[in-house]
């Protein structure tokens, strides 16, 4: 799976713009799935083979996010 | 005040005024010469990919690419992007990006002493205002979007 880690830095607007230019999720659910990750520390925002885990983790980790590959 | 972004079409139009413009741009070559020079503010840059340490610890024995030149690259290209008067969706996404790099390298130069003389006051304030140029740039950005 793919977790989003909360991190300072990244601004809540600019967490809710990359996921839904990444993954195309509507404005209602990048923005539940930013909130979970302020409010609990880590999202999960993409589950399936390790391979597309892994290029959604370097596609995250070009747009600056803290994200990594976990285990299912 | 004039908004620094704003949405035309399929275009961003640039309104930054010349000492606004000229503070980016020589913030985005000082955070390129930092992450070139290696240094510890930069680590944010290139994260890691596993979650498991020994995963983690095989993809560093494979030697993976950090992507840290690739950053670097794009920042001293990128500050010419604040030259041109309008930017395409893909040229603002880019400039988003690179402005969020800055900030990140930045928020650990407030902290920690700088190969490039940077003082944590000043990394501060250029944190702050590029935070407020970013947030400009995804309000233009994410009128587009649902």
């Amino acid at each position: 799976m793919t977790i989003l880690w909360d991190d300072p830095v990244n601004l809540i607007p600019y967490v809710i713009y990359v996921l839904q230019t990444l993954f195309a999720f509507s404005k209602v659910k990048a923005t539940e799935l930013t909130m979970q990750v302020h409010r609990d520390g880590k999202a999960i925002v993409a589950a399936g083979a390790r391979e597309d885990m892994e290029n959604n983790v370097a596609s995250l980790h070009r747009y600056g996010l803290w994200a990594t590959v976990g285990r299912a | 005040m004039k908004e620094p972004f704003s949405r035309e079409g399929d275009t961003v139009v640039i309104s930054l005024a010349e000492p606004q413009r000229d503070v980016t741009k020589q913030s985005m070559l000082l955070v390129a010469q930092i992450a070139a020079a290696g240094g510890q503010e930069a680590w944010r840059l290139s994260p890691p990919m596993y979650d498991d340490p020994l995963l983690e610890a095989e993809e560093a024995v494979k030697g993976g690419e950090s992507g840290v030149g690739d950053i670097v690259t794009r920042l001293r290209m990128g500050e010419g992007m604040l030259d041109e008067p309008t930017l395409s969706l893909r040229e603002s996404d880019e400039l988003a990006t690179l402005l969020n790099y800055c900030r990140l390298v930045l928020s650990e130069a407030q902290t920690s002493i700088s190969e490039a003389n940077l003082t944590p006051k000043f990394a501060e304030d250029l944190y702050n205002f590029l935070g407020y140029l970013l947030s400009s740039l995804l309000e233009a950005l994410s009128s587009g979007l649902d």
